[in-house]
């Protein structure tokens, strides 16, 4: 093989790359494989219609079984047409009969299926193998890649949108007037006329995709052999070789200078021109043999003087002068502080922020407590008159009722029971008392019943009275609610001995204490 | 005799440098997607239980179905340059000049996704592709993007430590980075085949089978490191 006429470039690729190359090679040459495809195809296809009674479904199936019939001698152009030597349109059918040999055959039977199709074709047809070599070459060759087996998934989905989009195409595309396509017919109800329709265009999606298919899997195939075979260094190697040829032959003809100079031109840089003389062997006779080393060492000051190896120039030009970084700018400028300035701020900022949310908290915090302080009922039990237990004011009891104490509170009641009225009489009592209580310094809560009244007045009052404290809330209880009015005199007793633990005057007990009006009748 | 065909795109940049941009065709890219697809559909499970707060779990599952679609290759190329998918194949988005996309080409590419697709599984854009000789979809060719191979980075040169002897006078560039790739690659060709290539090259000074080989691998060792005596 000539690899010095290839039309690809060939490089170390990876494998999907040998694909794109593929599609690339297939754009390139898409127009005679087109056409090549064609004229096998079509009288296939023509054939097989007639073979299957004119069944749609069943030549389709046919057709797309001998793909491998179209392909070969595609992929015999390729070979060629890679190689340098494009095929004229004249050719063509020496390129069919040259392309389908009886190698062809295991494609169509046993091998149809082979997902590696394309890849495994250049074996075949240009290596011309068969049988267990061929058998070893392709498990060579289809080491390690997965590649091969894509191409021919992705082509064969390929195929179908091309089908797909045809279909839509005419579908969405041909007006509503006209009679249109019935998509469903065509694509399920292969009995139906419309089938062929669907049928002819899914051959020409074949069509469309065979040369892409057949150029990606060879590219895929000199990808691979390049991979494995280093045709790339051969192809490199070989013009190196020959240019040398051709610069040993031209050498003696040449002028030693003109040597040297190509010499020092193509060689690697190098600060010594001993490191440049070619050590093999025809060249090294020349060069030893011509020129000692004072005169060599004139030709190179000549050759370097020459133009081609750079020259010097004298340039004039103005350049502005060096600005004194210390010299003051003109004009207001930010303050060089400014930034300082503004961290500053911005820390005056952050601490009185932090300030506020500190103050806030203990704020909060105060709230809290004085909230669930209010809301919790703390009797003092083992501490007696301690203050700071309730914090129900005394002033709540100057309010206890609308009107103001007189001054003599037992002259009143005394008053209010000989006018009957025993429920004002016994509350004017019963909030005396409770006032009295309240100026001793029991704190009494808010909300504060009158059974906890007494407890209060128990822990701090002297014995007497709080027996007589204990008889009024007895009596105010009973008449507060369950309404039962005591009689007059029993009220009469109470208010004497309310005065007696209070060393008061009791008042003309004798006429109206027993003998009172409102005696129980 | 015409230029070799090859996938690498060449964009010269104002400094006289030729950026080869090595671009990639459909069936890569068909597979990348494929990906991306089976990444979307995973990422979309994630949020379908959210299906259980009725009204507003589903407005979040609408919500999320709209980003895949639209703004998850958006957002993988502009930050990296690929979507996972591609990143899986080796491949990347760049503008057609190599430097790396932007979200408005990136915007463009994908938003243009709908008219590729059409009539069904991107039958336009596959096309397109079959046309253009760069690949490119036609988002693609709205965008100014290319698609190519993102370059690994590359592997330490291993070449053997035999003694260096320099090389023929007069080798052309191609053919010194010849020599260095047989040292490198040597060891991956058959044996016969490795004395096949080098006596190519050092059959010109009668070296003939593994002295051929060892020939060819101290002109690279002289290549690579220079001459023993530090002279090279």
């Amino acid at each position: 093989m000539r690899l010095d006429a290839i039309g690809a470039r060939l490089r170390p690729r990876r494998p999907w790359e040998g694909v794109d190359l593929g599609f690339a090679l297939g754009r390139e040459w898409f127009v005679s494989l087109w056409i090549l495809w064609w004229i096998t195809a079509l009288p296939v296809a023509l054939l097989l219609a007639v073979l299957t009674g004119g069944r749609p479904d069943l030549w389709l199936v046919a057709v797309w079984w001998c793909k491998p019939l179209f392909e070969a001698p595609l992929q015999f152009w390729a070979g060629r047409a890679l190689l340098g030597e494009r095929p004229e349109p004249a050719e063509r059918v020496g390129i069919i009969r040259g392309a389908l040999t009886r190698h062809i055959l295991p494609l169509l039977l046993w091998r149809r299926l082979g997902l590696r199709r394309s890849f495994l074709l250049p074996v075949t047809l240009l290596e011309g193998l068969s049988g267990a070599s061929a058998r070893r070459r392709r498990a060579v060759l289809s080491d390690g890649i997965g590649a091969p087996t894509w191409l021919t998934l992705i082509c064969y989905h390929f195929e179908a949108i091309l089908w797909g989009g045809v279909l839509l195409g005419l579908v969405f595309l041909v007006p509503e007037e006209l009679p249109r396509l019935d998509l469903t017919a065509a694509v399920t109800q292969s009995d139906s006329p419309v089938y062929w329709i669907s049928a002819v265009v899914y051959l020409l999606a074949f069509s469309v995709i065979a040369p892409f298919y057949v150029c990606a899997g060879f590219s895929l195939y000199l990808t691979r052999r390049t991979e494995l075979e280093a045709w790339d260094l051969e192809l490199a190697f070989r013009r190196a070789r020959d240019e040398q040829d051709a610069a040993t032959r031209g050498a003696t003809s040449l002028t030693v200078a003109g040597l040297l100079a190509v010499g020092l031109v193509l060689s690697l840089p190098s600060p010594s021109a001993e490191a440049f003389a070619p050590r093999d062997p025809p060249l090294a006779a020349v060069l030893d043999t011509v020129l000692d080393r004072g005169e060599a060492q004139v030709l190179i000051r000549e050759i370097l003087a020459d133009e081609d190896f750079g020259s010097t120039q004298e340039v004039t030009l103005w350049l502005p002068v060096e600005r004194d970084p210390a010299e003051p700018i003109d004009g207001w400028t930010w303050p060089s502080d400014f930034g300082a300035l503004a961290v500053r701020l911005a820390e005056i900022l952050k601490w009185s922020l932090l300030a506020l949310a500190f103050a806030g908290l203990v704020w909060l915090t105060l709230k809290v407590i004085q909230g669930v302080a209010r809301n919790r009922p703390r009797w003092p039990r083992s501490r007696p008159g301690s203050r700071d237990q309730g914090d129900g004011p005394p002033v709540l009891l100057e309010g206890l009722g609308a009107e103001p104490f007189p001054d003599d509170i037992p002259a009143s009641v005394r008053r209010l029971i000989d006018k009957d009225e025993h429920r004002a009489a016994l509350a004017l009592l019963y909030r005396a008392s409770l006032v009295e209580l309240a100026r001793q310094g029991v704190a009494i809560p808010r909300g504060a019943t009158e059974g906890d009244c007494l407890a209060l007045a128990a822990l701090t009052l002297a014995a007497p009275r709080v027996g007589v404290m204990a008889r009024l809330t007895q009596t105010w209880s009973r008449v507060a609610y369950a309404h039962r009015q005591p009689p007059g005199a029993e009220l009469m007793a109470l208010l004497d001995d309310w005065c007696r633990a209070r060393d008061l005057p009791t008042g003309p007990t004798g006429p109206t204490g027993p003998t009172g009006p409102t005696g129980p009748t | 005799m015409p230029l070799p065909i090859d996938t690498v795109r060449l964009h010269e940049t104002p400094e006289g440098v030729d950026l080869a941009l090595r671009v990639a065709g459909p069936a890569p890219r068909a597979i990348a997607y494929l990906l991306d697809v089976v990444v979307r559909l995973a990422l979309l499970l994630v949020v379908l239980p959210l299906a259980a707060f009725s009204g507003f779990g589903t407005g979040l599952i609408l919500l999320a179905l709209f980003g895949l679609e639209w703004l998850y290759p958006v957002v993988f190329e502009v930050r990296s340059g690929a979507t996972p998918g591609k990143r899986i194949m080796g491949l990347m988005v760049v503008h057609d000049d190599g430097t790396p996309v932007r979200v408005a080409s990136s915007l463009i590419r994908n938003l243009l996704r709908t008219v590729d697709f059409l009539p069904i599984l991107y039958g336009v854009g596959l096309v397109s592709m079959l046309v253009d000789r760069d690949f490119r979809r036609l988002g693609d060719l709205a965008a100014g993007t290319l698609v190519v191979y993102a370059d690994a980075p590359p592997a330490k040169p291993t070449i053997s430590r035999v003694a260096p002897q320099p090389p023929p006078a007069g080798l052309p560039f191609e053919a010194q980075q010849a020599i260095l790739a047989f040292a490198e690659r040597g060891h991956a060709v058959s044996d016969a085949r490795r004395i096949e290539l080098a006596e190519i090259l050092a059959g010109g000074v009668g070296r003939q089978g593994e002295a051929a080989v060892a020939q060819v691998n101290a002109w690279a060792a002289w290549l690579a490191r220079g001459a023993p005596d530090g002279r090279g």
